[in-house]
């Protein structure tokens, strides 16, 4: 195995980790490449970028359902796909309910599919596990409840149940605020905080205002990924994002602890005024 | 009434009915919620191709069927394995196809006038008693693999990228599942015919999907409720001397359209 962290021995080995990865689909271009970039345990980490911009590519390669054609992928130190036992993963859902006889609990005794034995029936062991999971994201009350019967809100918190049953180290959520409406959003995000104290947490989205709740560091990713330790979003991700010289004028709401906005330029013509604008930085966060 | 049942082909018919209703609840409530109705209706009409095919070598023919609208049921999963995009193309031309393959093998065997129509419409008044033994195991085979596959089979229909990233093997069950509903459309065809399976397979789990709580209650319920449909059809063709395919699925309707207007009345009554 070639040592591939160059990190000092005893070092931390990073949760997830892409050396000189490129990936296409077929014979086609590079949708992703020079992908260089590690995250390490613990983090809170917002994956932010266009649609089309490779952001559910990105996260195949680190779940293991697609091979890069280039570079190496490391999830846990490891081969993507011996990893995804340990990954929590929610997958982007449509916010369409689907009419199914399928009842909360049985939603998150599906994280545990892969890991149970055979029979048609799963265990009061692992029945527990599920009920512990559905405990931690308040939705214990419901399970018995149809899925197809809650709220956009109230099923997003069965589905990170359900990614939480198997006690992931990393959890990686792919638009999980697109169907709920801004109260769901922000105890949402107020979970998510509360989760990341026991683990790794990547949130792919394509709204830029996660950045306020709670991330610690943003990947941006648009064929290629930026990965900026801080939880802010600057110019230079913005004109990555969304191209330079945009003759309309990026403004993002954010909603931290004091309501703010994120502007191209500060000072410049399209900056309303914002409190941030003393500095070249732009507000971010905890701004 | 009862008289009736003195015959052995009335008692084979019930027989019949009640056997081809356990795959038609279990596997029509798979396919119900994988939402591959019309693959189904796919593999059911190919299956007339696998009739011709045993008239025209010769060969015994619920067997010969079996085989063939398995085989089917793994090409229209190996064709919709990626997605279920495209997916009607090609079951316009499986579903038309294997008709005329049947057709034209019928034409091609000699001395054989077949009766198309027993296969169009069921010819459950002439099961013979081997064939019910055939019908018996494919039933066990099909309860025991699906509650060997019971917790992935619910993953697969509730959602397929989630199981697949947890490991399941869900292409495997792709093919599973489209295999199973080859075998069982074949026995279904035996017993209301080719142009009516697709009722009996998917009136009665969709009256049992309200109804349920699990995919096994449904399943059961779906089960019953095809039992009825059988039994009480058959009563009917036997009292007015109707088609008895015909009439199973009448009964079939009448109650799916009694629950939609129940539901309708309900609806307004809230309202």
């Amino acid at each position: 195995m070639v040592q591939l962290g160059k990190a000092a021995p005893g070092a931390p080995v990073p949760v997830v980790e892409f050396r000189g990865v490129g990936f296409a689909y077929g014979p086609g271009p590079e949708v992703l490449r020079d992908l260089n970039f590690s995250i390490a345990a613990g983090d809170y980490v917002a994956v932010l970028g266009p649609n089309g911009g490779g952001k559910s590519t990105l996260l195949k390669l680190i779940l293991g359902v697609l091979a890069p054609g280039r570079g190496v992928v490391r999830v846990f130190g490891g081969p993507p796909r011996g990893a995804a036992r340990r990954i929590g993963y929610m997958p982007q859902s449509t916010g369409m309910a689907r009419q199914l006889p399928v009842t909360v609990l049985d939603v998150a005794l599906m994280g545990l599919l892969g890991a149970t034995g055979r029979g048609p029936r799963f265990t009061p062991a692992e029945r527990a596990r599920a009920e512990a999971a559905l405990e931690r994201t308040g939705m214990l009350e419901l399970r018995d409840r149809l899925v197809s019967d809650l709220s956009g809100g109230q099923r997003q918190r069965v589905y990170i149940a359900r990614a939480l049953v198997a006690d992931p180290q990393m959890l990686i959520l792919d638009e999980p605020t697109a169907s709920v409406d801004a109260q769901g959003r922000c105890s949402l995000l107020e979970l998510l905080a509360e989760l990341n104290r026991d683990m790794t947490i990547l949130y792919v989205s394509h709204d830029l205002s996660i950045v306020a709740g709670g991330v610690r560091s943003v990947i941006c990713v648009n064929r290629t990924v930026h990965l900026h330790g801080r939880p802010e979003v600057t110019r230079d991700m913005l004109t990555m994002m969304y191209g330079g010289g945009h003759s309309c004028p990026v403004e993002i709401f954010t909603h931290g602890e004091v309501p703010h906005r994120v502007v191209p330029r500060h000072g410049g013509p399209d900056c309303p005024g914002c409190p941030g604008c003393q500095g070249d930085a732009a507000p971010g966060g905890e701004a | 009434m009862i008289q009736a049942l003195s015959y052995e082909f009335m008692q084979n018919a019930l027989w019949a009915g009640l056997l081809a209703s356990v795959a038609c609840g279990i596997i029509g409530t798979l396919v119900v919620a994988n939402r591959v109705v019309f693959l189904a209706g796919a593999v059911a009409h190919a299956a007339y191709g696998g009739v011709g095919l045993a008239y025209f070598l010769g060969w015994p023919v619920l067997p010969c069927t079996v085989g063939f609208s398995v085989a089917a049921g793994g090409a229209v999963a190996a064709a919709t394995a990626r997605s279920l995009d495209g997916a009607d193309r090609l079951i316009g031309a499986l579903w038309a196809g294997g008709m005329a393959t049947g057709v034209i093998l019928l034409d091609l065997t000699p001395g054989y006038n077949a009766d198309l129509m027993s296969f169009l419409f069921g010819s459950i008044l002439a099961v013979p008693r081997a064939d019910l033994w055939l019908m018996l195991g494919l039933d066990a085979a099909i309860v025991a693999v699906t509650l060997f596959f019971h917790k992935e089979f619910t993953a697969l229909a509730f959602d397929r990228e989630f199981a697949s990233v947890r490991g399941v093997p869900v292409l495997a069950l792709h093919f599973l599942l489209l295999a199973l509903v080859g075998a069982s459309v074949v026995m279904v065809i035996r017993v209301v015919g080719l142009i009516l399976v697709m009722a009996l397979l998917t009136i009665p789990p969709g009256l049992a999907l309200p109804a349920s709580r699990s995919l096994g209650g449904m399943m059961a319920r779906s089960v019953a409720l095809a039992a009825l449909f059988c039994t009480a059809g058959l009563a009917l063709s036997y009292a007015l001397d109707l088609t008895s395919g015909a009439s199973i699925i009448a009964v079939a309707v009448a109650a799916f359209a009694a629950d939609a207007l129940r539901r309708r009345l309900a609806g307004r009554r809230r309202a």
